[in-house]
């Protein structure tokens, strides 16, 4: 049910009372529709899904995970080291 | 890509597997509940890296699989009407109705168009005022707020020409048929991460704590899969049964509220039949009274038709993860991808 | 893919391909994305999917980087045994998969 990208916002506008924008998916330009996110501004990555921005990307809340998977990582490489010496 | 190819890192992949390996002491059933979901732990070749004590089973979270084969039926009986485009997201095209499916309405000359977002099946419908446009109107709750759209753009632009077909369902309501069936193996769930976008993920509490199982929200790229399995496995293995959020980059817990509103004001919960399931009740979204003007069933005189499915389908049996696909005496012979 | 999968099955052989040697232009891999389509299946015309001996790979290779249509040249795979008709691949993250052709056209997804 749920195929979405994360997309940056490049522009933002109104179309038909609708606000729309333009995003950027890995060199693709598209348009999509923001009415789900009024909070999105130029220069913030949104998920999108079959045309409609639904969340907003928190880049925190990113970095807190992939930190705790590096942790994960560094803990493993502790346990090989302390193994091998 | 940002916020995909880091969590595609071959390095975390290894890590996160063998922390799964090292934790886990029993064998544990669990579920994802999402087609996307289950399209990425293959597509990645995923699956088969995983310890022997893991059974992942594929949910009911594919709504092209449980579109139930009287809409479909309906879905080609509007389509090949005369002055009617029919159109739809692209993969509803191949499903098989009693006798043929969309692209053969579409080979016989019918008006049958594939769109990205259902505003173009609006944007079809102010351009051809002299045909009828229905939009075939399936999906989850992530896909919700998108038809819920295309129906207030045509209210308010006044389409008169544009009318929905809805099949919209709902993970909830599921999740309880699969936990409450007597026959039940699933222990823990992986749960569909975009839903929760759209929903938060304040259901699920209550269902993790009603039948005793962990509920993991999880994101779609390998990263996110094997993070979620891991918070899983690791609730199984202590024993605990609590929902949390392992896709906190895009999931807040009370979801997107912009988004709910719209989606309880253009629909209502109505009882939903399920493909190979039989009717789940309150378990989809049907057009609330004031938009009711735009419902394709009624508008085009379709609501009787009633479809058998075949007696050797076991579809609903492999939606609720209870049997594998060769378990059914029809994979690969009667029920093939070409049909 | 068509290419290798008409030769896999006319010769009996098991074939692996490595996702990560597979040469697609980020603009396509981002559409892809978008739509849910996988890349090895999406048209390709005018292009040329040659098998030779491990040991003429690299000046093969080498030959074709230098001409003017051949920069994106890549070595993608290797037959990997005989006796069995089977395309595999190596995916990016370190998995394998089954490749078995597509039935069909390719549909846009939103699942």
């Amino acid at each position: 049910m749920c195929l979405a990208i994360p997309g940056k916002i490049t522009e933002i506008y109104q179309r038909d009372t609708l606000r729309m924008a333009k995003i950027d998916f890995g060199g693709i330009a598209k348009e999509i529709c923001l009415a789900y996110m009024p909070e999105a501004k130029v220069g913030d990555y949104t998920l999108i899904h079959v045309g409609f921005a639904i969340s907003l990307m928190d880049e925190e809340e990113a970095q807190e995970t992939l930190k705790l998977i590096k942790d994960i990582e560094g803990f493993e490489n502790e346990i090989n080291t302390d193994m091998s010496s | 890509m940002k916020y995909i190819d880091e969590y595609r890192d071959p390095e975390k992949v290894k890590s996160l597997i063998r922390e799964i390996k090292s934790i886990v002491t029993k064998n544990w059933v669990i579920m994802e509940i999402c087609g996307g979901q289950t399209h990425a732990f293959l597509h990645h070749g995923l699956d088969a890296m995983l310890p022997p004590q893991i059974e992942l089973v594929h949910g009911p979270g594919c709504p092209i699989c449980v579109t139930p084969l009287e809409q479909i039926d309906r879905a080609i009986a509007i389509a090949s009407q005369p002055d009617v485009i029919f159109t739809s997201y692209g993969d509803m095209l191949r499903v098989p109705g009693s006798s043929k499916d969309l692209f053969s309405v579409r080979a016989k000359g019918g008006d049958v168009r594939v769109v990205y977002s259902p505003l173009e099946a609006v944007q079809i419908a102010e351009a051809n005022p002299d045909k009828q446009a229905v939009f075939f109107a399936i999906g989850f709750e992530t896909t919700a707020p998108a038809n819920a759209m295309s129906v207030l753009q045509a209210k308010n632009k006044n389409v008169k020409n544009f009318s929905v077909l809805v099949s919209q369902v709902r993970v909830p309501p599921a999740m309880h048929a699969i936990l409450s069936s007597k026959s039940n193996r699933v222990q823990g769930f992986l749960a569909a991460g975009h839903v929760c976008a759209v929903m938060g993920f304040h259901e699920y509490p209550p269902i993790a704590k009603k039948y005793r199982v962990p509920i993991v929200v999880t994101g779609f790229e390998p990263v996110d899969l094997l993070n979620g399995l891991l918070y899983a496995v690791k609730q199984l293995e202590a024993g605990q049964a609590v929902a949390e959020n392992q896709y906190q980059r895009a999931v807040k817990f009370e979801g997107n509220e912009s988004a709910q509103r719209t989606i309880r004001s253009v629909f209502e919960s109505v009882d939903r039949k399920w493909r190979g399931i039989g009717i789940i009740p309150q378990s989809g979204w049907g057009l609330s009274p004031e938009f009711q003007m735009f419902d394709a069933e009624k508008r085009f005189d379709v609501q009787n038709i009633f479809t058998q499915e075949s007696p050797l389908c076991i579809a609903g049996e492999i939606l609720q993860g209870l049997k594998k696909p060769p378990q059914c005496t029809a994979f690969g012979k009667q029920c093939t991808q070409q049909m | 893919m068509y290419s290798v999968w008409k030769t896999m099955h006319a010769t009996n052989v098991t074939i692996e391909i490595d996702e990560q040697a597979l040469p697609v232009k980020p603009a396509v891999k981002a559409a892809c994305e978008m739509l849910g389509f996988d890349p090895l299946f999406v048209a390709n015309e005018g292009k040329l999917v040659g098998f030779v001996k491990e040991t003429d790979a690299g000046k093969v290779w080498g030959a074709m980087k230098r001409i003017n249509y051949g920069g994106d040249a890549a070595i993608i795979g290797k037959v990997i045994g005989v006796g069995k008709s089977q395309v595999r691949m190596k995916t990016a993250i370190g998995g394998t998969r089954l490749v078995d052709m597509l039935p069909g056209e390719m549909l846009p997804r939103i699942c």
